[in-house]
């Protein structure tokens, strides 16, 4: 239930933390108007505030109102629901700290573990998983000022860097030097370095690049006792860094990592293919998989997904798409839009409807082929695998396909706010499992779906044992209230689908608060070995508390 | 049953028969005509994960620790064997998605043997085939080569008969390397016995991201914080194979080269670094496929070692080792079996 007291508090406030020494806001009068959710902690919150400037400097520490509405969530959807129903922060965090080095991030959990107060890492907030939901009280640690590149290895090909950084100026400054590092995830404006480790990120690029945790080599972290982790794969065991990598803030917070990179491809060649089925477009990409390829991009999106990718291509031009509505259009649902809100409160309709018609009514299911290489090898790839496409039954639809999904790659994480504005909600689901298991499995959790949404899929990151599935679900209620409870019920749904199917509830958006209570459904006992681990290094559980292992209340 | 203090017991079982003894009829009572020896040289052999449960719970009961396969404890006073030969089925194969699922106790050896037959590897570099083939070029070079490859041989030999548990605890030597090709992976599952008795399960993925990857704490691990009873591992096909040798006169350019070499997109089986006597370094890289993958790739290897003064050695006779001395398990991981296995069963 949507907690009406905090109802219709809004803001809008863009988040500068330079700007933070110059942004005095009268508290007092503030909280007057304020609800009561909202409303600092008085003198407690100054007072943490004074002891946290001292250890970073002036002005990197905030009690602003605005501050710890827009640190009190990350994207996750659920969040966004209660958004528009004007719960802006259900429970703000006490303060924001904004270090610049390893040795103020130590400094502040030295001091948060003493007094044993939650802190919260946080690093561009991009995150759809609830993995940042500040317990009231905490304080939010943002990484961002941390955003230095501090050494590109020509020879090794290795960059060090600061966690903070955001995606897109690490890949600019590589750029800069003729090097990648070839992770593309479509947050890439909008998420950190810091993030994508935390997370288990992976970028579009994946199938040659592999995930991050497959580009780390060396990380430094901060743990739970204030205790500097350096953490090389040589001198601290190969164990080390993958029990951080993928933690979510919980054991500790990264503050930069040394990481592959590879020089810029010579070219990139582009193919498509379409096949009658999504189970044959399946078998063409674990054929070549299986045979040693290794396309960057293999995305395979079934019929639905692939008629929506059809019809994109004439509703407006590249450019168009990945600029986004024009800043000044307002994001005011039209007839066609109600049409649709209306449409998507009876999904088991529409779901039936697509999943009645035959694959090749719809077009078929279409793939999209990316290599980015030198000429030889590319072309070599190209070449073999259009023979195996062609064995697997499919058409080749030439480059232009391909081309055109490049061209738009990053959109879509932007294309939602209209669904919202509707009335109407969007989320995404991205799991994983063997070959043998991943059809079963892209069945069942479609069928767990469609009662409550309307559900559409692509398979996106390809490896030779198996592959991730990117269901993507849209829903619309009478209310907001009505909106969560539907919300809640087809996740639920659906994550006990995936973990039944013999899938992995996550390939790289994490865990967060979303899938923590489907978490010892697949894990099992590991759930009290990672909870010992947290034990080992962060004794007073004050890291990101309830993400990732959750407390159990909420178990599937 | 009432738990000892652990130094005392450590330090006086073998004088003290009736400890040995009641640790003795416990295991017995338990596990039957499984448990072999007595006093000080009790063996347990494990038909099931319970069976490992509950020889873990039953020592840690009577403040013994246990040998296992792959660890760091060796028999001894106080410390019961645990054997896995009797734990040693191939389960399944999955073809479509090229997975073995094997028991902790099945030889490696006998699980490429498996494979083998359906036109698949592990690739393990030191079961390879190619590995002993090789010792008849290093025999043609001279002594130096050969003693070597011979030794190498043996190495071979003695690998195809080390259990899939131990050989997975010691950091599984040999496999692929993952700078190699970050999109392959050796171990997609896993099911261990912890030292508390509990059964972890890893199910096999591709890739997952629900917090920390616990595989490495047991790849590698000593089974400091539990014995591996299962795996999946990745098998890819038996495929025609080249390789190249590059021999530099510094190990910094032959080091850069396969750095470049993998960022160009070459995805190579195995590269090797060997520096020689002097500071000669070779290079070896094995690629693998059809014709016009594999030429492309090589092409791109030579282009690279020549820009870093790499000269290519005919025939590819150079040194092949594997690193044998992977890192010991880390002291976060060394905390972390401290309060899984406060009796200390499996450390040293």
């Amino acid at each position: 239930m949507i907690a009406r007291s905090a109802k219709r508090y809004r803001t809008a406030r863009t988040i500068e933390p330079e700007a933070h020494a110059s942004a005095v806001i009268d508290l007092p009068a503030m909280d007057s108007v304020l609800p009561e959710a909202l409303r600092s902690g008085g003198a407690a919150h100054e007072a943490l505030r004074r002891d946290l400037a001292a250890l970073v400097g002036d002005g990197r520490a905030s009690t602003d109102t605005a501050d710890r509405v827009a640190y009190a969530k990350d994207l996750w959807p659920r969040h966004v629901i209660g958004v528009r129903a004007g719960i802006a922060a259900p429970a703000p965090p006490a303060v924001i700290v904004w270090p610049e080095n390893v040795a103020e991030v130590a400094a502040v959990m030295r001091y948060a573990h003493e007094r044993e107060v939650p802190i919260v890492p946080y690093g561009a907030g991009s995150g759809v998983c609830g993995g940042v939901l500040p317990t009231r009280g905490a304080i939010v640690l943002d990484t961002k000022r941390m955003r230095a590149v501090r050494a590109i290895d020509e020879a090794q090909l290795v960059v060090d860097a600061e966690a903070g950084i955001i995606g897109q100026h690490l890949e600019d400054r590589l750029g800069e030097r003729g090097f990648t590092l070839g992770h593309f995830p479509s947050s890439i404006y909008c998420s950190t370095l810091g993030g994508w480790l935390a997370g288990r990120s992976a970028g579009q690029c994946s199938g040659r690049y592999g995930k991050i945790e497959d580009m780390v080599q060396s990380l430094t972290c901060v743990d739970g006792s204030g205790e500097v982790r350096a953490l090389d794969v040589e001198a601290s065991g190969r164990d080390l860094i993958p029990l951080i990598v993928g933690s979510e803030g919980t054991l500790a917070v990264i503050t930069d990592a040394r990481l592959r990179i590879s020089p810029a491809p010579e070219v990139r060649r582009f193919a498509s293919y379409t096949f009658d089925t999504t189970e044959a477009g399946l078998a063409a990409i674990r054929a070549m998989l299986q045979a040693g390829l290794r396309p960057a991009v293999s995305r395979l999106y079934d019929p639905f997904d692939s008629l929506v990718a059809r019809r994109n291509k004439r509703l407006a031009a590249p450019s168009a798409v990945i600029d986004g509505p024009a800043p000044n259009k307002p994001l005011q649902p039209g007839l066609g839009a109600r049409v649709l809100a209306s449409a998507l409160r009876s999904p088991g309709v529409l779901n039936a409807l697509i999943d009645g018609l035959p694959g090749p009514a719809l077009g078929g299911a279409m793939l999209v082929l990316v290599w980015e290489d030198d000429v030889a090898i590319a072309d070599a790839e190209v070449r073999e695998a259009e023979r195996l496409c062609l064995e697997a039954g499919g058409r080749s639809e030439g480059e232009e396909p391909a081309r055109r999904w490049l061209a738009r790659r990053h959109s879509v994480s932007y294309r939602q706010s209209p669904m919202y504005a509707m009335g109407a909600f969007v989320d995404t689901m991205e799991v994983a499992s063997t070959w043998s298991r991943l059809l079963p499995m892209y069945h069942a959790v479609h069928r767990a779906l469609s009662p409550y949404v309307f559900v559409m899929a692509h398979f996106s990151h390809a490896y030779p044992d198996g592959a991730s599935i990117y269901f993507t679900f849209a829903g619309a209620a009478r209310d907001d209230d009505a909106a969560l409870e539907k919300y809640d019920a087809a996740w639920r749904a659906a994550l006990v689908a995936v973990v039944d199917a013999g899938g992995t509830l996550s390939h790289h958006h994490g865990v967060g608060r979303s899938k923590a209570p489907a978490m010892r459904r697949e894990q099992g006992v590991a759930i009290d070995m990672v909870r010992a681990l947290k034990a080992v290094l962060d004794p007073r559980g004050i890291l990101n508390p309830g993400a990732l292992i959750g407390d159990g209340r909420d178990a599937l | 049953m009432r738990s000892e203090p652990l130094g005392s017991i450590h330090s006086g079982l073998l004088g003290d028969a009736t400890l040995a003894d009641r640790l003795g009829a416990a295991l017995r009572e338990a596990l039957g005509e499984r448990v072999r020896g007595e006093h000080d040289a009790l063996r347990v052999r494990a038909r099931t994960p319970g069976d490992v449960s509950s020889l873990f719970r039953i020592a840690a009961q009577h403040g013994a620790r246990v040998a296992a396969p792959g660890g760091e404890l060796t028999p001894g006073v106080g410390v019961v064997s645990l054997d896995l030969d009797a734990l040693a089925q191939i389960r399944s194969l999955d073809a479509e998605s090229r997975i073995v699922h094997v028991e902790g106790g099945a030889l490696l050896g006998g699980v490429e043997a498996h494979l083998r037959a359906a036109g698949l590897t592990l690739g393990v570099a030191t079961l390879d085939a190619a590995t002993l083939d090789a010792a008849t070029l290093d025999a043609a070079t001279g002594a130096r080569h050969a003693a070597r490859a011979e030794a190498r041989a043996i190495s071979a030999a003695a690998e195809a008969r080390v259990d899939v548990a131990s050989w997975l605890a010691r950091g599984a030597v040999g496999a692929r390397a993952h700078a190699d090709d970050p999109v392959d992976q050796l171990v997609c599952g896993l099911e261990v016995v912890l030292a508390d008795g509990t059964l972890l399960t890893i199910r096999p993925a591709p890739r997952r991201a629900v917090g920390p990857d616990l595989r490495p704490s047991f790849v590698g691990g000593r089974a400091c914080l539990g014995v591996i009873v299962g795996a999946h591992l990745v098998a890819r096909s038996v495929v025609p194979h080249t390789d190249v040798v590059y021999r530099f006169a510094a190990r910094a350019d032959a080091e850069s080269a396969r750095a470049w070499i993998r960022g160009r997109g070459v995805r190579p089986v195995s590269t090797a670094l060997n520096t020689d006597d002097g500071d000669v370094t070779y290079l070896q890289v094995r690629v693998e496929g059809r014709r016009a993958i594999r030429d492309a790739s090589l092409a791109t290897v030579a282009r690279v070692a020549l820009e870093r003064g790499g000269r290519i050695c005919e025939p590819p006779v150079a040194p092949r080792d594997h690193a044998s001395v992977i890192a010991p398990p880390s002291d976060v991981v060394r905390a972390l079996a401290r309060a899984l296995d406060p009796a200390g069963i499996l450390r040293a």
